[in-house]
């Protein structure tokens, strides 16, 4: 099988500065994009829910004394934390009457998640 | 018989190694977003892995010298610097996100917030690097990551369908979430190869004095050793589909990560897990930022040995100061470790061409490689490799832009 001979290779790097600016081009981009992950209504929704959810599972665990209380608290400070990131993004996000519903619902699902393992770690 | 115990050595050294921050939270958020079904990419890593150490550790052997130095002497100083940086950057990055982890698994167990850890964690891995020697550094953390097998052990208690995580390790397409499925699985690739792994093994070949006579323990090391480690990370994503998956949890943050061992384990595997998280972590930072001044060192010519003084090999030893001082600074200001771990795997999987396309050529040259030069088997592997490489440099950043990550 032919390969790429050395010179080929460094060809590319050592070569005109056309080559290096369009390397350095593509790596900008590449850094640049990075800094803007998609996010839309289904994508938030479904992060708010999996804060309930994990929440829930943090509540029993917690019960059964299986984690720490250094954890759980950890647990539900991220989860106030995402709940106040959540709650304009849906608002921004939800488009029909139906969806502003349904956000508000996994919203108050999760704040009443939050509420009973603040109780349960008094 | 020594030649065995070093391959036994060799084989525990990588299994133990294997799990670190990239590998945990990769893993983890593969298996809670899609189950068993990113196992292929986890296996395709490994094998990756596997073949990139095995000819980075065989040009050592059979050269006597390390990648970075043949990669500047046969292709110029000007060329170097291309792969140097395009290491260098996501070495950093992981870097920075291991130090994240050791200072999680710190918070989490005293409740102090991680960004006071930082500096602490930097100044005990330096001293370690100072006045450890390179056997300490290697051995002695992987085997203490040994550890991490309490996924494995959490994973059999929890009874898995075995038939359906064997059909994960088939690449299938997703029902949904497309892009997030394709963004996950270059994650894991790019936790599984990142570019510090072969260049620490190749520079490791050379502290450990490896020879022609070592090509054997070489292979067996690289192969098998990858393939334990590989089972141990496909239990992350096993343990983490199980736990998470049906319950519809996506992984924020590395909190929820403890829960992956608490639920089935109790309060031991919550324990384990803070242990597993520090110990893997901390011998991934002190690995990384030794990776760091051996490429360093390597490609300039300076003097570098990890088991020399350190007023013998001065500019190596300020390298790896340096390093890891500046890579704590990130994560004592703050920075989030997940996100940046995320960040960090993506890079890494977008620079593996710059490393890999000339590791072909170098394993070809037969005045480097004498008679041990790559045969057709070997640039089928390298080549597949390089395609998949280059694959990744073009998609890592729509995927990881479209995928949320």
């Amino acid at each position: 099988m032919p390969l790429p001979t050395l010179a080929h290779l460094t060809a590319a790097a050592n070569g005109p500065r056309a080559h290096r600016a369009w390397v350095s081009a593509v790596l900008c981009v590449t850094l640049a994009t990075m800094g803007c992950a998609k996010k839309d209504y289904k994508s938030e929704t479904g992060r708010t829910r999996a804060w309930t959810a994990t929440l829930e599972l943090a509540r029993q665990q917690h019960g059964l004394r299986a984690t720490n209380d250094a954890v759980t608290r950890q647990l539900l400070d991220r989860a106030i934390e995402a709940r106040a990131k959540e709650e304009p993004l849906l608002a921004h996000y939800a488009k029909s009457d139906s969806e502003r519903v349904a956000a508000r619902g996994v919203l108050d699902s999760l704040q009443q998640q939050i509420r009973q393992l603040e109780q349960a770690t008094r | 018989m020594k030649k065995w115990a070093e391959l036994a050595l060799g084989v525990v050294t990588s299994m133990g190694g294997f799990l670190e921050v990239g590998s945990i939270a990769t893993g983890v958020q593969g298996g809670a977003s899609f189950g068993f079904q990113l196992g292929w990419a986890l296996l395709l890593g490994t094998i990756c892995l596997a073949i990139l150490m095995e000819a980075t550790g065989r040009l050592a052997a059979v050269s006597g010298r390390s990648y970075a130095d043949l990669l500047r002497e046969h292709m110029g100083i000007r060329f170097f610097i291309v792969p140097l940086v395009a290491v260098l950057i996501p070495s950093f990055l992981v870097l920075v996100s291991e130090i994240g982890g050791v200072a999680i698994a710190l918070q989490m167990a005293t409740g102090i917030a991680f960004r006071w850890w930082a500096i602490p964690i930097a100044l005990v891995g330096w001293f370690l690097l100072w006045r450890g020697t390179f056997s300490i550094v290697e051995q002695g953390t992987a085997m203490l990551g040994l550890v991490s097998l309490v996924f494995l052990v959490a994973v059999f208690k929890m009874h898995p369908e075995w038939s359906a995580i064997g059909a994960g390790l088939v690449p299938s397409r997703p029902d949904n979430d497309k892009a997030k499925y394709w963004y996950l699985a270059v994650s894991i690739l790019g936790a599984s190869i990142s570019p510090y792994l072969y260049l620490f093994y190749s520079a490791g070949a050379l502290e450990d004095g490896w020879t022609i006579k070592y090509l054997n323990v070489n292979r067996i090391t690289a192969g098998v050793g990858n393939l334990f480690g590989g089972g141990l990370a496909l239990m992350v994503l096993v343990g983490s589909a199980i736990v998470f998956m049906p319950r519809n949890i996506q992984v924020d943050a590395y909190e929820q990560i403890s829960l992956v061992l608490a639920t089935p384990l109790g309060r031991g595997g919550f324990v384990l897990f803070l242990v597993t998280l520090f110990i893997t972590c901390f011998g991934a930072t002190v690995e990384i930022t030794l990776a760091n001044a051996y490429l360093l060192a390597q490609g300039f010519g300076w003097p570098w040995s990890e088991n020399m003084k350190p007023a013998k090999d001065a500019r190596f030893a300020t390298t790896y100061t340096v390093v890891i001082l500046l890579a704590c600074i990130p994560i004592a200001l703050g920075a989030d470790p997940l996100k940046l771990t995320n960040i960090s795997m993506v890079i890494s999987a977008a620079s593996l061409p710059v490393t890999v396309i000339p590791l072909l050529v170098l394993m070809n040259d037969e005045r480097v490689m004498t008679t041990h030069s790559n045969g057709w088997l070997g640039n089928i592997a390298l080549g597949s490799i390089a395609i998949l490489a280059v694959a990744l440099f073009v998609l890592a950043a729509p995927l990881y832009h479209l995928g949320g990550g």
